[in-house]
């Protein structure tokens, strides 16, 4: 699909059945990939697209790392959605997934028949580990995030296994590891990568503190089941997330943690994953 | 320009004629575009910029020779700096990636020592090493 000039990659699997479309969205250095082992298990009684945001995946890549802000994603994903004709989805979300897909949230209320959290964040106040010199912080700070992104693949190249449990090992080498490491291919492919890393406030008065504050604010208003799953170990948005998002959304069930889950739950806990969006499918 | 005191010496400054730079063909080996998120970073570039007149001149333990210069100027500082290598030309050595890492490396050293406060050499190394950057030590 082409939104603002920019084309957008999608995968588009199973039918409509009469029952949501279930929008999987990635986060941070991940594409559709991530959703692999996801997709075929609910497919078969449901329509499910998993976009690519712009910078990653197969979609297109605009090389001024200006364009990658929180903003333009938004409006590019939310142009997406609504392209896309569905008159009532369910979104699946992890790490920037979050405040995407809560920002189309809380602006198609009415679209929108539930959502799937899992290990993300949506509030201005960073997490310990966002607020940390190190590694966050020098992880991209400038030049050595250039360094680290654009040349070394870091956080394709190590990050991901060091932020997976129970399957890293498929993280370290082989075929899954090349499959994220696919789209990726050069240094101007890595700067949407680099511009998220710099698109998360730490302070009044950051990019994006304000727009995270209106989506906390909103997530009062949700008017739609949630569901929270977990992986217990991540330590970029430990499990202390997860309750802050059950008191903060009226409708939302007690989250289910994976004891042996990192930060990336789709590659540890796929077959949960399928199981708690068959569930909300149940609900809707 | 306080240039690696406090650390084992991995690069060599040198100035524009010892670099041969004059007519030089070069090849950008990293590119920086947003300096501005972290400002005490783009003061400490843009001031070492202004003293050496628009481009750093370094060479790297591989022997290999760069130049550090802007990439672009915004009103209150600089938007972007870039590294390019002295390509060596049709008769040159092969270029080396891990060489050009470690010699990219010592020059991250060195502007981290130089930014300073919170943005520690250790703070460097030890992401270095847990990300596995050619240079860097394995452990800190």
């Amino acid at each position: 699909m082409e939104v603002q000039g920019h084309r957008i990659h999608y995968v588009d699997e199973g039918a409509d059945r009469g029952k949501p479309t279930v929008i999987l969205l990635h986060g941070n250095p991940t594409w559709s990939f991530l959703y692999r082992e996801i997709i075929p298990r609910i497919s078969h009684v449901c329509r499910a697209v998993a976009p690519d945001y712009l910078g990653f995946g197969l979609s297109d890549k605009p090389r001024d790392e200006r364009w990658y802000t929180l903003q333009n994603h938004i409006r590019v994903m939310t142009k997406f959605i609504n392209g896309m004709g569905l008159s009532r989805v369910i979104l699946v979300v992890q790490d920037w997934g979050g405040p995407i897909g809560l920002s189309y949230a809380l602006k198609y209320p009415d679209k929108v028949a539930g959502m799937l959290i899992m290990n993300t964040w949506a509030w201005p106040e960073p997490s310990e580990f966002h607020a940390s010199v190190m590694p966050w912080r020098m992880l991209h700070a400038p030049l050595v995030g250039a360094h680290l992104f654009l040349r070394k693949n870091a956080l394709v190249e190590r990050g991901l296994y060091l932020s997976t449990v129970r399957n890293r090992e498929r993280l370290r080498k082989g075929a899954v590891l090349n499959g994220y490491r696919l789209p990726f291919s050069s240094p101007l492919s890595r700067i949407g990568m680099l511009a998220f890393t710099r698109n998360i406030p730490l302070r009044p008065g950051d990019l994006n503190w304000e727009r995270m504050k209106g989506i906390k604010e909103g997530l009062r208003a949700l008017p739609f089941p949630c569901r929270l799953l977990w992986g217990e170990r991540d330590i970029v948005f430990p499990p202390s997330n997860a309750y802050l998002f059950q008191k903060l959304i009226p409708d939302c069930s007690p989250p289910s943690m994976i004891p042996d889950g990192g930060h990336f739950i789709q590659e540890d806990a796929p077959k949960e994953i399928a199981g708690e969006i068959l569930a909300l499918l149940d609900q809707t | 320009m306080d240039k690696g005191r406090e650390i084992e010496i991995r690069i060599e400054w040198i100035t524009r004629e010892e670099a041969g730079w004059v007519g030089t063909q070069e090849e950008r080996v990293l590119i920086e575009q947003s300096l501005g998120h972290y400002p005490e970073f783009n003061a400490f570039l843009r001031r070492e910029l202004e003293r050496a007149e628009g481009g750093l001149f370094f060479r790297g333990a591989s022997g290999m020779v760069y130049r550090v210069g802007p990439v672009a100027e915004e009103p209150g500082g600089l938007s972007g700096i870039e590294i390019c290598l002295r390509s060596a030309g049709g008769g040159g050595r092969t270029i080396s990636g891990e060489g050009i890492d470690r010699d990219i490396w010592a020059f991250l050293e060195w502007v981290i020592q130089n930014v300073g406060g919170e943005w520690t050499l250790e703070a460097l190394q030890k992401v270095g090493a847990i990300y596995r950057i050619p240079g860097a030590p394995e452990r800190v």
